[in-house]
């Protein structure tokens, strides 16, 4: 056998493309051995997933390795292979698999539960972005976090990770009520975080986008000047707006 | 081939990213991970920046797939120049394996056959991978679960070819040595033996998980004592090289860690003190 078709055959058993058995026979090769593979590597992949997209992948039912998510994640390891050298990238794909199988009328996932998923592939991309965050010697004006991502769902996303996050096991939203939700990395630990884009914060990144003084923000918004240095500051402590220091 | 002697490494993990700094006199250099640190923004590019600035840094990869078919990832090669450029790294390695093919990546370590076709595929890529950077490369002999029909050479004479022909590094695994040769039925002193001990600029020790009818190379369990024997009497033949202890699955804390470490440490000392070796 040459190289190309070794390795040919060792894809198609690892992949489950062909029986084990038969590959085995046709390299001269052990087929339990074969099978340690073929484990691993789907074990790569739902370690992977799962892990990157954690509460999305509980809702449906990882955790309890459920007849439900084991179709799921096989029909994601058929339709999307990984394709990136980085495993975290192995997940990249699953919240479009997700959305293709509710326009397919699998009645087993909801439109919410695509949007968790990217959610927590925001976090990822956020945490993997290489824009550095500039010290606060360097900037001479209040500036937004350059790691900032405004994502926007139909559902309370945010809010429903963060009680998540806290313990609570909420139910999934029924009614839509629009959200927005604040990703970027903090500038003190460079872990990524999401924040519910609140009226406060909302406030804050304008001003800050806009780049209005104190005074211009409470003559266009018409807020009183406590309120809007209130607004700064909690952006500021969270890392949303970076000021001079 | 020569490099210097690093002494005894750990590998840089995230679980010890905030207590590992505290140790900087128990740890004489780092194994990074490569794929850890390519491209990441934020902490983990803080983290490796302090790891370079407090220890000589060396590279490990698992995504070269230097035995596969498909061309090799440009994109991939690109940015681990730069990361060995960044970092200062003293060499870089990656495995005898493929770990992607026809599009796929496995995120794995497939064997490869032993056989002239593919020994000199192999050589032809390392050619190509040392052009990346000014550093050496080594590759590791990884642990392999099949055999094949086809292999016309054992794994050592395979080996040996290998990094004569490439003039490449070996990083050599030592539980994968004993891994194999449970799994596959060989002595692993005579493969020892068998082996360019003069190319071995690196030691790897680590665990495995005992299944009984197959040994799993896990990282993830200190070393058996048949290992660390096997690991003393490599250390006699090739004298003091950098060594490595893994620890990828089941991390334990940094306490338990750095024990593990010490007892390696401890066992390449008494070799060296049996040799004279003062260190």
């Amino acid at each position: 056998m040459t190289l190309e078709s070794i390795q040919h055959a060792l894809h198609a058993a690892v992949k489950n493309l062909r029986p084990l058995g038969e590959v085995a026979a046709e390299l001269g090769a052990d087929a339990a051995r074969l099978a340690i593979y073929r484990r691993m590597i789907r074990g790569h992949v739902h370690a992977a997933v799962t892990g990157r997209l954690e509460v999305c992948c509980q809702l449906l039912g990882a955790t309890e390795d459920t007849p439900g998510w084991q179709a799921l994640f096989e029909g994601y390891l058929a339709a999307c292979p990984p394709a990136h050298w980085a495993l975290g990238e192995a997940a990249a794909g699953f919240p479009g698999y997700l959305a293709a199988r509710i326009e397919d009328g699998d009645p087993t996932v909801q439109p919410f539960h695509v949007a968790v998923a990217e959610l927590e592939w925001s976090l990822f991309q956020t945490n993997r972005d290489e824009t550095q965050i500039p010290e606060a010697y360097a900037l001479t004006a209040p500036i937004l976090n350059p790691t900032l991502q405004v994502l926007e769902w139909p559902w309370p996303v945010a809010s429903f990770m963060t009680a998540w996050s806290r313990g609570a096991r909420p139910p999934l939203p029924t009614a839509e009520v629009p959200e927005m939700a604040l990703v970027f990395r903090r500038p003190a630990t460079g872990n990524p975080c999401y924040y519910v884009g609140t009226p406060t914060l909302l406030f804050a990144l304008k001003v800050t986008h806009d780049g209005l003084s104190v005074a211009e923000a409470v003559a266009q918004s018409g807020q009183p000047p406590e309120a809007v240095a209130s607004a700064l500051d909690v952006a500021a402590e969270i890392g949303l707006v970076l000021r001079p220091g | 081939m020569r490099v210097a002697d690093l002494g005894h490494g750990v590998g840089l993990r995230r679980p010890h990213w905030e207590s590992i700094f505290g140790e900087p006199e128990r740890i004489d250099f780092i194994e990074i991970l490569t794929e850890n640190f390519m491209g990441d923004g934020g902490r983990a590019h803080r983290i490796l920046q302090q790891a370079a600035a407090t220890w000589p840094v060396v590279l490990h990869g698992t995504a070269l797939s230097i035995g596969s078919v498909s061309p090799l990832d440009e994109a991939y090669l690109a940015a681990l120049g730069e990361l060995i450029r960044t970092t200062g790294a003293r060499w870089f390695s990656d495995h005898l394996c493929f770990s992607s093919a026809f599009g796929v990546e496995y995120h794995d370590l497939l064997p490869m056959p032993f056989t002239r076709e593919a020994l000199d595929h192999v050589v032809g890529r390392v050619q190509q991978v040392k052009r990346i950077a000014d550093v050496p490369f080594a590759l590791e002999n990884p642990s392999y679960y099949v055999q094949f029909g086809a292999s016309e050479m054992g794994e050592a004479e395979f080996l040996t070819a290998l990094v004569e022909r490439a003039d490449c590094g070996l990083l050599l695994d030592v539980n994968n040595v004993y891994v194999n040769s449970r799994n596959h039925g060989y002595d692993p002193h005579a493969f020892i033996d068998a082996l360019p001990l003069d190319r071995v600029i690196q030691i790897h020790m680590a665990g495995h998980h005992d299944l009984g009818d197959v040994i799993i190379d896990t990282h993830g369990a200190p070393c058996v004592d048949p290992v660390l024997e096997l690991y003393a009497y490599t250390l006699a033949r090739t004298g003091p090289v950098s060594t490595l202890l893994e620890w990828d699955n089941d991390i334990p804390g940094l306490d338990q860690l750095l024990a593990e470490h010490d007892r390696v440490r401890a066992v390449a000392r008494g070799v060296h003190a049996r040799s004279g070796d003062p260190r």
